[in-house]
Formats: C-alpha cells, sequence, structure tokens
C-alpha cells in the first residue's frame, strides 16, 4: 500500500559543509553548521559549531558546542564549549565554561548568573572608587607641593633682587623659619 | 455525506483493490457517491461537482497525485477531505495515522477531523505531502527563506508540507542533497588512505515559513511522478486552511 519511509526534515537544522549562508538563522529546536554562515545564529535549544564550520557573527542559544571557528559575540544561557579544534575571537557570555587543552579563545568572557560573581565585581568597583579617590589625594598633594616650591623661589628671587640694590639678607638659624633680619 | 473520487485503475490489481474498497465501505455503512476520473471528467471537475452538491465529506481514493489534486479544491472550504490511500506514499500514511484500507474505511466512519497547514506554490498549487526538484548534474540553485540566502549546488531538493512533520508549527522543510559531492572519489580516495572515518555532512536540512527557489534554468518541481510547477518558485505556508479525516489515537490498554 505504501512505498517505503525516508527521513523528514532531519535533526533541527543542518547547514551542511558545501553551503554558505547569508543572513539571520534563527531555529527553536537545535541548529548544526557544518559549512559557512555570515550572520546571526540564533537557536532556542542548542548549536554545534563542527570542525569545517565558520561563523562571522553572534551566536545565541542555551548550549553552544563550539569545534569550528567562531568570530563575533557567543551568549549561550547554560553550556558553552570550546573542544580542542575550536576558536573563538570575540567576547563570549556564559553560565557553564569548558575550555579543552588546544581550544584558542581571543577576547573578554562574562561569566553570568553567578552571586559570588557579582559581590567581585561589586568589590572591584569599590577598589577601583578607593583608587581614584587616592589618585586624587597625591594631586592635591602634588599641588600643594608645587605651591610651596614656586612661594620659595619667588622669595628666593626677592631675595637676590635686594642684594644687588645694596641689602643683603641672612638666615639667623639653619630652621627653615620665615623670619629675615635686615643687616648692613 | 461521502462523495468519492476513485483513479482511473490502471492494472487488474488496482480494480480489484478499488472492488474490495467498495464492498468494506457497504459493509461500514459509509456508502455514497462513486465516481472514477477519466478523460472525460478530470479530478478538477469532480471536486467541483461534489462541492456544488454541498458533500461535506470527498474522499480521495488513489495516489499522491490525486489526493493532493482534491485537497488542492478544498483548501478553506467547509467540506472535509478523506483519504484511502492505493500505491501512495508513506507520506500519506504518516499524515493520516493510517496503516491499511480497512484502517482508512474505519476512520472514514469514526470521522476525527482535524485542520492542518498546507505548503502554497504560487500562484495556485498546493501539496499535502512532498515535492522534488531533481537534476542529474550537480547544479547551483539561489534559495531564499525568511531572513536568509544561500547559493547552493544541489542533485536533490525535497520539499515537505508543513502538515508532515509537526501540525502545530507551520513551517515548510526543506532537504538539500549533493550526491555528487558524497560519493566524490577523491574524498573517499583520501579519507581511506588517512583512515579517517567518512563524515557524511554535505546534507542540509532547513526550516521556514517563506521560501524561494532560484535556478539558471527552469527546472521541473515534481510531485508523485507529475510536474506541479517549474522554477524560480515561491512557496508559502497556509496555516490551518485544509480539513481532514485522520484515524483516532488508539489507546494499548492489553496487559502484560
Amino acid at each position: 500500500m505504501f512505498d517505503k519511509d525516508q527521513e523528514i526534515g532531519g535533526p533541527g537544522t543542518v547547514v551542511g559543509s558545501n553551503v554558505k549562508l547569508n543572513g539571520v538563522l534563527k531555529d527553536a529546536n537545535d541548529i548544526t553548521i557544518h559549512g559557512t554562515v555570515d550572520g546571526e545564529v540564533i537557536s532556542d535549544k542548542n548549536v554545534q559549531i563542527t570542525e569545517t564550520a565558520k561563523v562571522k557573527g553572534p551566536i545565541t542559544a542555551q548550549e553552544i558546542i563550539i569545534s569550528g571557528k567562531a568570530s563575533g559575540t557567543v551568549l549561550a544561557h547554560k553550556k558553552l564549549e570550546l573542544t580542542p579544534t575550536g576558536k573563538v575571537y570575540g567576547s563570549i557570555e556564559t553560565k557553564d565554561l569548558v575550555i579543552r587543552s588546544g581550544a584558542i579563545f581571543v577576547g573578554k568572557c562574562k561569566m553570568i548568573g553567578h552571586d559570588e560573581n557579582q559581590k567581585n565585581e561589586e568589590d572591584v568597583t569599590n577598589i577601583d572608587k578607593e583608587n581614584e579617590t587616592q589618585k586624587e589625594d597625591k594631586s592635591k598633594d602634588e599641588k600643594n607641593d608645587k605651591k610651596i616650591e614656586d612661594e620659595k623661589d619667588t622669595k628666593n628671587n626677592e631675595k637676590e633682587e635686594k642684594k644687588e640694590g645694596g641689602f643683603w639678607f641672612k638666615h639667623k638659624s639653619d630652621d627653615e623659619k620665615p623670619k629675615y633680619e635686615l643687616e648692613k | 455525506m461521502y462523495y468519492y473520487i476513485l483513479e482511473q485503475p490502471k492494472n487488474g490489481s488496482i480494480a480489484s483493490i478499488q472492488k474490495k474498497i467498495q464492498s468494506l465501505l457497504a459493509f461500514y455503512g459509509i456508502t455514497g457517491e462513486i465516481c472514477r476520473v477519466s478523460p472525460a471528467r478530470s479530478i478538477e471537475e469532480l471536486t467541483q461537482i461534489a462541492l456544488a452538491k454541498q458533500y461535506n465529506t470527498i474522499v480521495a481514493v488513489g495516489s499522491d497525485y490525486l489526493i493532493n489534486s482534491v485537497a488542492k479544491h478544498l483548501q478553506n472550504t467547509e467540506c472535509a477531505l478523506g483519504i484511502i490511500p492505493i500505491n501512495a506514499s508513506s507520506y500519506i500514511q504518516k499524515l493520516i495515522g493510517l496503516g491499511d484500507i480497512k484502517d482508512a474505511c474505519i476512520a472514514l466512519k469514526e470521522r476525527k477531523i482535524k485542520t492542518i497547514n498546507l505548503a502554497y506554490i504560487l500562484p495556485d498549487n498546493f501539496f499535502l505531502t512532498k515535492a522534488n526538484i531533481v537534476h542529474d548534474k550537480s547544479t547551483i540553485g539561489t534559495i531564499y527563506f525568511d531572513k536568509c540566502q544561500t547559493n547552493i549546488r544541489f542533485t536533490n531538493i525535497a520539499i515537505y508540507s508543513p502538515s508532515l512533520v509537526n501540525h502545530d508549527e507551520p513551517k515548510i522543510y526543506l532537504n538539500i542533497e549533493n550526491d555528487k559531492e558524497k560519493n566524490n572519489f577523491l574524498n573517499k580516495t583520501f579519507s581511506w588512505l588517512v583512515g579517517k572515518k567518512q563524515i557524511n555532512n554535505f546534507n542540509t536540512y532547513l526550516r521556514m515559513r517563506h521560501l524561494v527557489i532560484d535556478t539558471p534554468e527552469p527546472m521541473p518541481v515534481i510531485l508523485d511522478n507529475k510536474i506541479i510547477a517549474k522554477t524560480p518558485i515561491e512557496i508559502k505556508v497556509r496555516p490551518k486552511v485544509l480539513k481532514i479525516i485522520c484515524a483516532r489515537v488508539k489507546i494499548n490498554t492489553d496487559k502484560k
């Protein structure tokens, strides 16, 4: 009554190794990429980038496994895994990160959904603030020192001028007291 | 009230199956008007006659082409499509969830109706199951879908109607194959020499709501060995447009 059955639809979206896609690739199911994608890749489930694959653009999914090359922001809500052949050039954002030996990752990394991480971030910001206040204080001190030196210089100049005019000043003591005694 | 459209029997075995079906219909008490497709009366004419007579169920008894042709005229009507497949593809079986002729007759009697999505080839073609674009040599085609575009080398593009895979998700399913690359002698030899297991990653599976396929030369779109369109083609999903009689889900109550 019926002829032989065939596979329908396949295992989610699959981009073959001989395919170059341009644009936004979006699917509610799993996405597997063997070829090249120039654009955004969005899945509600998992994304797998195989050894032969190249993706130029942001990738967003629950779980992402990268064995090929990915350039752009990678956002994995649950887990991101870089296999030994995986290369990522761009920032990554994930809750659970696995980078195998041999993988290449050039970019920034942000771990999401961890309280400790948030605390650390707060600490870092506090330290930064303290550093900033210290820097401000230092700059103020330096300014005051400069002022004092300038005043000293001006007074020395006056002293020299008076010397030239027939008057000369002599320190009463070695202490730096701003008192001078006029001698004929 | 049932209106049956039977295909013209190509051989004696099909004629005997048709006789058997008629006796089964009488047995289950669902007889109705029976018409045969002939050079004098096409499928379209017979369907239009049935609609004019205000039958609430038209039953297509035959192959994929007959079933698809009847379905084409029943979209957006109150009339339901019944199916009794003879030499039909497994996709029809999957669509209605039936095993054999007897099951089909029981399903018609029980009359469980569901509304399904159809793939619509612009300007005026529909298909329930699967259409193919096949070429002996590897050809480059341009495919535009949703927000994507790709140039792809293929030997076979299979387009599946949304009703076949998931009734809730109104999406067309596309399988693109390139047998030439898959069976490339150099690739096979290299893999054998290196001792690497050859992985078939040349097939592409895509899902979309809107699809345009263009080829350098017009290529036929084939449904059940009959040409229904030629490239370039534009295909869209028409959600919930056809009422179809399908099998009831049987709960297995057998105790182990």
